[in-house]
């Protein structure tokens, strides 16, 4: 079974005197996600995203289309939201709590039965690092520690569905590993991830599928994988010995002395660049896919929309 | 149900205690001790023995009833419009829990609060009472209490008004509305007047708790009191039972008020914050 079902979804705000005025959202929108698959949600700034997110959680109302959870229309079923996660953009937390307190809050109305409380909540602290500010309110804490009491919030009861809307925003390095590594555990044990982000390279290595939502509308479906089918292409970074009589040959790289970079238009023309780089003594630095994800979005956006 | 139920009523409870809300009681209650004191040591001259004793039953009992008014309404309009600004509704609304349970734990929360606070207003008065004339006054604990009934229900209206739109005619309305009305019922516990009214009103219009009261106590009319008159006595409990009732049901008006405007404004309460 889908665990996430959206077809034809379309929403519209409506705004002005006798809200007469209507800025299109989200049209024709439809997508589904498998059971423990973690999906990247790709757009510019007002694409729909975020009204996508909100229509899948049953939190506004949409026009036209249907969404299903695990079959089930969410907004006729909140018993579903025991087995859904979900963390907003902006931090929602009650200040005047301790973290210890707002997750055993949040837990009881989710319905972790009593036995596995303190056990469930004091699993989720340790496994965002919060375990030795637990007892502190909630207020006194930096961005990045609401950001991930927040997430913690979230993966209480070992959710089904994971909703994360920039779940990284606000966090050190440090922090977005711990997130990186909880989303891929948790992918592992059967959730399903849906995660919403601005932050390309984070959604190229978590996700295990992508959809670019350009002006309301789906404008590529795919894996990471797909897009290096789709560009066999490779750049080689390498490095000449200085004062190489070929150096001339190929391209520098701004700001580096013997640093040189070359384009491979395919997988068999990569092998030969390699072995030309070889001969002339160089040593390959880097060879990366001519095309990342993040040229992939431009052009996709950019193609739909303009 | 029970456990959700109450944990929200605990979250609000705390809401309350831990911001400024109560550093302001403490100094409202600091201001009214000291005031209380002065108006003791100026009666003192004038008045004689018992009449100073009545003034200061009296004098106490109208400023806890005008301060207690304040604090219900201004604690509870914030109730859930902070919810909103703050975006805390998506926690709430992104859980599993009907509408109901979540109304009645936040009012819940509120009546903890003012609990709280009728305990944190008493306390003055019987001390000052125990050292001037060397008396626990326990009737009043029975004027407390109803008084703690009449403002949560008070404070239920203040919640539903603010559950639409913004806090502010909840917080206007209830004051007029509750000085006309509640505040004069609560102040004498005695004016039959508008009691008598409201239980005809009650029991005409068909609120269940006044309509079996009605019929309890066919000589409710009949009763007449004032607030020099406040004792131990049949009186006494016919008032406390029809505040009881009053408060039960306005109470339950309320509650099904909220749940049918919660219901139809949970979109637009997202909407607007998102």
């Amino acid at each position: 079974m889908k665990t996430i079902s959206v077809k034809g979804l379309k929403k519209t705000y409506k705004s002005g005197f006798l809200s007469k005025k209507s800025t299109l959202a989200v049209e024709d929108l439809s997508f589904e996600i498998e059971e423990g698959e973690i999906y990247g949600f790709l757009g510019p700034n007002g694409a729909g995203k975020t009204t996508t997110l909100l229509c899948l959680l049953g939190l506004i109302p949409y026009d036209e289309g249907k969404i299903t959870i695990f079959g089930e229309p969410l907004f006729a079923n909140g018993h579903l939201f025991s087995s859904i996660g979900y963390v907003p953009e902006e931090p929602a937390l009650y200040g005047f709590l301790t973290a210890e307190e707002y997750l055993l809050h949040s837990a009881l109305l989710r319905g972790v039965s009593k036995e596995r409380i303190k056990i469930t909540v004091e699993d989720c602290l340790k496994k965002l690092e919060l375990k030795e500010t637990a007892k502190r309110l909630v207020r006194t804490y930096s961005k990045g520690m609401k950001q991930r009491l927040q997430i913690a919030e979230a993966i209480l009861n070992q959710p089904k569905i994971l909703f994360l809307d920039e779940p990284t925003r606000g966090l050190d390095p440090l922090g977005v590993k711990i997130v990186r590594n909880l989303i891929e555990e948790l992918a592992q044990k059967g959730t399903t991830v849906f995660l919403n982000s601005h932050i390309l390279s984070e959604v190229e290595m978590t996700c295990t599928r992508i959809g670019i939502l350009n002006k309301g509308r789906m404008v590529w479906e795919g894996s990471p994988k797909d897009i290096s089918k789709e560009n066999e292409g490779h750049r080689i970074l390498f490095r000449l010995p200085l004062g190489s009589t070929l150096a001339d040959d190929f391209k520098k790289v701004e700001g580096s002395d013997n640093v040189y970079e070359i384009i491979s238009a395919s997988s068999k023309e990569l092998f030969e660049k390699i072995d030309e780089i070889k001969f002339c003594n160089g040593e390959i630095i880097e060879v990366i896919p001519a095309k990342r994800l993040e040229d992939y979005f431009i052009e996709k956006v950019k193609g739909n929309g303009d | 149900m029970a456990t959700k139920v109450l944990s929200i009523a605990q979250v609000t409870f705390k809401s309350y205690i831990r911001s400024k809300v109560v550093y302001g009681l403490c100094g409202i209650v600091l201001l009214y001790l000291l005031t209380l004191t002065l108006i003791l040591f100026e009666n003192r001259a004038i008045n004689g023995s018992t009449q100073f004793e009545t003034n200061f039953v009296s004098i106490s009992c109208e400023m806890f009833s005008f301060v207690f008014l304040f604090v219900s309404v201004i604690s509870s309009a914030y109730l859930i419009t902070k919810e909103i600004k703050e975006r805390t509704i998506i926690f709430v609304l992104t859980k599993p829990l009907d509408s109901l349970k979540y109304i009645v734990g936040k009012w819940m929360g509120v009546c903890f609060f003012l609990l709280f606070t009728t305990f944190l207003f008493a306390l003055p008065f019987h001390i000052i009472g125990l050292i001037f004339f060397k008396k626990f006054y326990i009737y009043q604990d029975f004027f407390f209490a109803t008084m703690f009934i009449a403002m949560s229900m008070l404070s239920a209206f203040v919640m539903m008004l603010s559950l639409k739109t913004t806090p502010v005619p909840a917080i206007v309305f209830p004051i007029l509305f509750s000085t006309k009305w509640i505040g004069q019922l609560i102040n004498g516990l005695s004016n039959t007047e508008p009691s008598g009214q409201l239980l005809v009103i009650g029991k005409q219009i068909g609120l269940p708790f006044l309509y079996v009261l009605y019929y309890i106590l066919p000589s409710f009319e009949e009763v007449t009191l004032y607030p020099s008159d406040i004792v131990w006595g049949k009186e006494f409990f016919i008032n406390y039972l029809f505040t009881l009732a009053y408060a039960a049901d306005i109470t339950l008006i309320y509650l099904l008020v909220c749940v049918y405007l919660f219901n139809r404004n949970k979109k637009l309460l997202v909407g607007s914050v998102t």
